[in-house]
C-alpha cells in the first residue's frame, strides 16, 4: 500500500457518494451539498473514516442525519425532549374589544349605508381583521393550555404507552 | 342445530364512551365569522373602487344604502359590469354574473340571491375586486413552449397562419424551440406540403427589423403587417395582444402584476389588442386555406430578411463587439430570463461553450 496522501477523499450522503479534492474543507462541502439541496446535510453529524482503494487508503466523509422522532424508542425520545430546551407557549391576546364587536354587530345588522361605512372605513377594516383572528384564536388558545398543562411533566420513558414514554 | 343468531350475533363489549360537547369550541363569538369578515371586506373594497371610478354612479345609486351581504354582491357586480362596459372587457367569472345588457344597477340590485350565497361569490371572487381581470387576446405562445404544463389538448390547438408562421421563424430568435409537428395535427395534409414548399427565413434574421420592414406592406386587416406577424409570436408588447387567458393560469398561475392603477393604460392596452387579433383573424381567413397566398408570404418575408439577416451576421468589428458586450453587461436580469443564448446561426450556445 503506498505511503502517499491521496489527492481526493470519499463524500458519502444520503447513500450517495462524490469523489472530492482531499484539501476540500468539510464545512465547505456541507455548504455545497446544501445548495445542492440536501437541506438535511445542513444539521447532519460528520463522521471521517478510512477505506482502502487499490493501492491507496481513502479518507471517507460520511454526513450522517440527526434522527428525529419518527421511529425513535420510547427512551430515545424521552432524552431527545430532555434535551430541546423549554419554552413557554405564548397565549394568544387576540380578542374582540367591546368597541369592535359593536362595529361587527352594526355592519351584521345592516346598520351601516356605504357612505358611512366609507367614513368610518378604519374602525370597520381593524373590526374585520379582529373578526378573521378570532376565527383562529379559540383554537390556539385551548391549545396553549393544553401545552402548559403538559409542560411541567418530565419525560420519561414508558414501554406501555402507545407514545413509548 | 344452534338457535338463530346464538353464534353469529355477538353482544359488543362494553367500551367506555366520553360524551365530547363540542358546541362551546364551535360557538361564534363574533357577530361575524371570519369568512363571513372576508365577503363584507371584499364587498366594501367593491364600493370603494366604485367609488373611485365611477363617482356619479356611487352618488346616485350606492352611498345611501344600507350595507347588506345582498347589496355588496350588488356593489361588485354594478363595479365589474361598469368596467365590463365602460373602460375594457373582463375576463368571464363565475363568481359575478356581470349586467352586459340594460340597466346595470337596475341588474345588479335584482339579482335576489341569498345572503349567504352573496357573501360566498365575494369571498370566492374577490380576487377579481383585488386586482383587474381583463380579457386576454394572445394566442398562447408560452403555451406552445411550456412544456410539462397541465393544458388540457384543446387549450394547444393553433391555426394554420400561426403554425405556419412559426415554422417560418423556426431558425430566427424568435423560433419556438419545439416540435411544430404537434401543433400541425388538426390541419389538413395541405398545409405540411406548403411547409415542404416555403421556404424558412434565414438564420440570424432579426425578427424586430423583419416586422418593421412588413409594416410597409400595405395591410387592408386592420391592423399593420409588421403587428400582426409579432403577434403571432407574442411580440407585440401589448401585454394583452401577447397574452392568453390559458397562459395567465397556467403560467402565472392566475396571478398578473395589474392594479386597478393601470386602468387607463389597460383601456388603450384593450382596444389596440382586440383590434391585433380581430385583423389576424382576418389575415388568417385570406390566406390559412390558400397555399398559394402562404408561399406567396415565405417568398416575401424571406425577401425581405435576407439584407437583414445579411447585416445581423456580418462579421462585426472589434468596436462593434465591444459596444454590444458592454450592453450585454449592463443588463444583469438578462441572463436569468434566457437560460441559453442563439447563435448566428440560429443554434443554442450554452453557457461556456466556445
Amino acid at each position: 500500500m503506498t505511503t502517499e496522501t491521496p489527492a481526493t477523499k470519499i463524500v458519502i450522503v444520503a447513500g450517495q457518494e462524490f469523489s472530492v479534492s482531499a484539501e476540500t474543507d468539510n464545512e465547505t462541502i456541507r455548504q455545497q451539498l446544501v445548495s445542492m439541496g440536501f437541506a438535511d446535510v445542513a444539521t447532519a453529524k460528520i463522521e471521517e473514516g478510512k477505506r482502502t482503494a487499490g493501492e491507496q487508503e481513502l479518507i471517507t466523509v460520511e454526513f450522517v442525519k440527526k434522527a428525529g422522532t419518527k421511529g425513535l424508542s420510547g427512551a430515545e425520545l424521552a432524552a431527545l425532549l430532555r434535551e430541546v430546551p423549554r419554552a413557554s407557549v405564548a397565549t394568544a391576546t387576540t380578542r374582540l374589544a367591546p368597541a369592535q364587536r359593536r362595529v361587527l354587530h352594526d355592519l351584521a345588522s345592516g346598520a351601516y349605508t356605504f357612505a358611512s361605512a366609507a367614513a368610518a372605513a378604519a374602525e370597520i377594516e381593524a373590526a374585520l381583521d379582529a373578526a378573521e383572528a378570532e376565527m383562529y384564536h379559540q383554537p390556539s388558545h385551548e391549545g396553549a393550555q393544553l401545552c402548559s398543562r403538559v409542560e411541567p411533566l418530565s419525560a420519561a420513558a414508558a414501554p406501555s404507552c402507545p407514545s413509548g414514554w | 342445530m344452534q338457535p338463530r343468531g346464538a353464534t353469529l350475533c355477538r353482544r359488543r363489549p362494553q367500551l367506555p364512551v366520553r360524551v365530547v360537547d363540542t358546541a362551546r369550541s364551535y360557538r361564534p363569538r363574533s357577530p361575524l365569522s371570519g369568512y363571513q369578515a372576508d365577503g363584507y371586506r371584499a364587498g366594501l373594497l367593491a364600493a370603494q373602487l366604485l367609488a373611485e371610478h365611477f363617482p356619479a354612479a356611487y352618488d346616485k345609486h350606492v352611498a345611501a344604502r344600507a350595507v347588506t351581504p345582498s347589496h355588496l354582491y350588488a356593489v361588485a357586480v354594478t363595479f365589474l359590469s361598469l368596467v365590463n362596459r365602460h373602460m375594457f372587457p373582463l375576463q368571464d367569472s363565475w363568481d359575478f354574473e356581470l349586467v352586459v345588457y340594460g340597466d346595470i344597477v337596475a341588474g345588479a340590485f335584482g339579482h335576489g340571491e341569498g345572503d349567504d350565497v352573496c357573501l360566498s361569490s365575494l369571498v370566492e371572487g374577490k380576487w377579481q375586486l383585488q386586482q383587474p381581470n381583463p380579457a386576454f387576446y394572445g394566442i398562447g405562445v408560452q403555451l406552445a413552449m411550456g412544456d410539462g404544463l397541465d393544458v388540457e389538448p384543446e387549450e394547444l390547438q393553433y391555426d394554420a397562419l400561426t403554425v405556419f408562421l412559426w415554422w417560418l421563424a423556426d431558425r430566427t430568435q424568435w423560433r419556438l424551440g419545439v416540435d411544430l409537428g404537434h401543433y400541425t395535427g388538426p390541419h389538413t395534409d395541405e398545409l405540411a406540403d406548403v411547409l415542404e414548399a416555403a421556404s424558412q427565413l434565414p438564420p440570424g434574421t432579426p425578427m424586430e427589423d423583419l416586422c418593421a420592414a412588413f409594416d410597409a406592406e400595405p395591410s387592408s386587416y386592420g391592423a399593420s403587417m409588421g403587428r400582426l406577424l409579432a403577434y403571432a409570436f407574442g411580440q407585440t408588447d401589448n401585454c394583452l395582444a401577447d397574452t392568453s387567458y390559458s397562459e395567465i393560469l397556467h403560467v402565472y398561475e392566475g396571478r398578473s402584476d395589474l392594479t386597478w392603477n393601470d386602468t387607463r393604460d389597460l383601456i388603450k392596452l384593450a382596444v389596440e389588442a382586440q383590434q391585433i387579433a380581430s385583423a389576424y383573424e382576418i389575415w388568417h381567413a385570406h390566406v390559412a386555406t390558400d397555399s398559394q397566398a402562404l408561399l406567396a408570404l415565405s417568398a416575401r418575408l424571406c425577401e425581405l430578411a435576407a439584407p437583414l439577416a445579411k447585416e445581423a451576421t456580418r462579421t462585426k468589428t472589434l468596436i462593434e463587439l465591444l459596444v454590444s458586450g458592454a450592453e450585454g453587461r449592463a443588463d444583469p436580469t438578462w441572463a436569468d430570463d434566457y437560460p441559453y443564448n442563439l447563435g448566428d446561426d440560429g443554434t443554442e450556445v450554452l453557457d461556456g461553450d466556445d
